[in-house]
């Protein structure tokens, strides 16, 4: 039995596995940027079918965005519902035996991010939802007062302005999915964690976990910072303040 | 109302409008001519505001019908976004888009809907804002023009679109009382220039002076309409009467 310095920060340990854990580490960044790409594109088509409605007078238009937002609010509901971690062992399991064309060759690499893509999507979509709801009625008003279909002042007048407040919600997010891209190890995925727990097995060493953890602040201890600088700069544009009464 | 069809008319026809059980509008008929400016005055809550958004669809008619010229806007075939550029429409919070200069409220929607090159836009654009006095804000942000100068840019936004139909709602109502003139006098001049108007307020001497018409609204009806002088001097309803006496 080691001391702490011995078990946890011995160089001389993690010296041999430091390539794996930095293509580990690589596994682990591209997990979460395809992931984020897919459910973010994916989250914003869901968050604009959960939140329109058309007052037009045609029926069938008016049939059609309902369906489409109750569709919407129905997948949102479920994976926020459930855990990634089930999500993706459900995908391992099942999709080989679908039939289904390309998905029943899916490696556990793509498995992982289509799981992380189906329950990230429902998260965000959430998140940009709150973002474009933000936006003043009065906003939408006067765009579709000047002759602008809906999309248009959905492009030009609503988005633009759901974005900066969905800045810092979102980079929480980009920091929860980063971490949650180890769930990936369970499908034998080689990311960072799994690869640090590997090297652990053998070398009976943990300064590989410790490894693994430094690559993880080294990225996510920025974007902390970066969100905190967004709602600190949010608050002295609103006005808010400490208030200290004495 | 020998004129009550042309192009830059608007006509109300039995316009209802129902938010749950609360009828609203209860059946509304106006109809303005080309050039003439219409004053609606009445209580709080009486639906002036449902009225104008009725009629350009920012609320849904309940029922009736709504033309500007010989077309129907609220035909169920209507190109609700074609009609409704031809009426522009000024809200008492203003409602500039915060994210763009002053000048780029104006230019945005002849870009994106009428597709007007951008330069031609911009220059007609800075001619608006020479004629609403705010040539030198042009690349101010909304946030940094007091509420007098941004209701002016609102205007300028509303013109851009060259609308043959003005409607104002309240537009001076969230202004401090000093800078109401300023507003006022740009819709003055609008009104000399031509533009057929239905303008909501509150402001007695604009009313008086400017307006072609005076409409009296309570609970969702017209309770009386005329000459702005003999509405105001003369009011024949005894809900006028009582209305003008708590506010002159
Ligand atoms: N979107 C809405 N939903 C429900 N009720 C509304 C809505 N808009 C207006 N109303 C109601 O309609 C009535 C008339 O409102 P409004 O047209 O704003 O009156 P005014 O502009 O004359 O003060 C009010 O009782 C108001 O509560
Ligand atoms: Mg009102």
């Amino acid at each position: 039995m080691g001391t702490i310095k011995d078990l946890f920060f011995s160089w001389d340990a993690v010296r041999p596995v430091l390539g794996d854990l930095l293509r580990g580490f690589w596994v682990t960044i591209q997990l979460t940027l395809l992931s984020l790409l897919f459910a973010g594109t994916g989250a914003l088509v869901l968050a604009v079918f959960r939140q329109t409605r058309t007052a037009r007078p045609s029926l069938l238009k008016r049939a059609g965005t309902c369906v489409m937002r109750v569709l919407a609010i129905v997948y949102i509901d479920v994976f926020r519902g459930l855990p990634a971690l089930l999500v993706i062992i459900m995908l391992y399991v099942s999709l080989p035996f679908t039939g289904i064309p390309v998905f029943k060759d899916f490696t556990g690499f793509q498995v992982a991010v289509l799981g992380l893509t189906l329950v990230y999507m429902a998260y965000l979509a959430e998140i940009f939802r709150a973002g474009i709801e933000a936006v003043e009625r009065g906003q939408v008003e006067a765009a579709r007062s000047l002759g602008m279909s809906n999309l248009q002042s959905l492009r030009k007048v609503v988005l633009p302005q759901a974005v900066r407040r969905v800045i810092p919600p979102l980079l929480n997010e980009i920091i929860i999915l980063s971490k949650d891209t180890s769930l990936a190890g369970v499908i034998v995925v080689g990311e960072v964690v799994y690869v640090a727990r590997t090297s652990q097995a053998v070398t009976l060493n943990s300064t590989s976990l410790t490894g693994a953890a430094v690559l993880f602040l080294v990225v996510t201890l920025p974007l902390i910072r970066i969100v905190d600088r967004y709602i600190e700069r949010d608050r002295r544009r609103r006005g808010g303040g400490r208030v200290v009464i004495r | 109302m020998s004129t009550s069809s042309g192009p830059g008319s608007v006509r109300v026809e039995g316009l209802v409008k129902r938010f749950g059980d609360n009828e609203v509008l209860c059946g509304i008929d106006l109809a303005v001519a080309r050039g003439e400016v219409v004053c609606v005055i009445g209580p709080s809550g009486s639906g002036k505001s449902t009225l104008l958004r009725c009629m350009n669809l920012i609320e849904t008619p309940t029922s009736g019908r709504v033309f500007i010229d010989e077309d129907e806007i609220t035909a169920p075939d209507a190109d609700t976004n074609a009609l409704r550029s031809r009426m522009g429409m000024v809200f008492q919070q203003f409602n500039l888009f915060p994210h763009m200069t002053a000048i780029e409220n104006i230019t945005v929607a002849p870009v994106v809907v009428k597709k007007v090159p951008r330069a031609d836009a911009h220059a007609r654009g800075m001619e608006l804002l020479r004629r609403v006095g705010l040539e030198e804000k042009a690349n101010e942000n909304p946030r940094s023009l007091s509420g007098g100068q941004q209701q002016r840019v609102a205007i300028a936004r509303a013109l851009a679109m060259e609308p043959e139909v003005m409607l104002f709602d309240e537009a001076t109502s969230a202004l401090d009382p000093e800078l109401v003139g300023d507003v006022l006098a740009v819709m003055r001049e609008l009104a000399q220039a031509g533009m057929t108007m239905v303008v909501v307020t509150h402001e007695m001497g604009f009313a008086r002076e400017v307006c072609d018409r005076l409409v009296f609204m309570d609970g969702g009806l017209i309770v009386e309409s005329g000459l702005p002088a003999d509405v105001l001097a003369n009011p024949r309803q005894e809900r006028t009467q009582r209305f003008l006496a708590r506010v002159l």
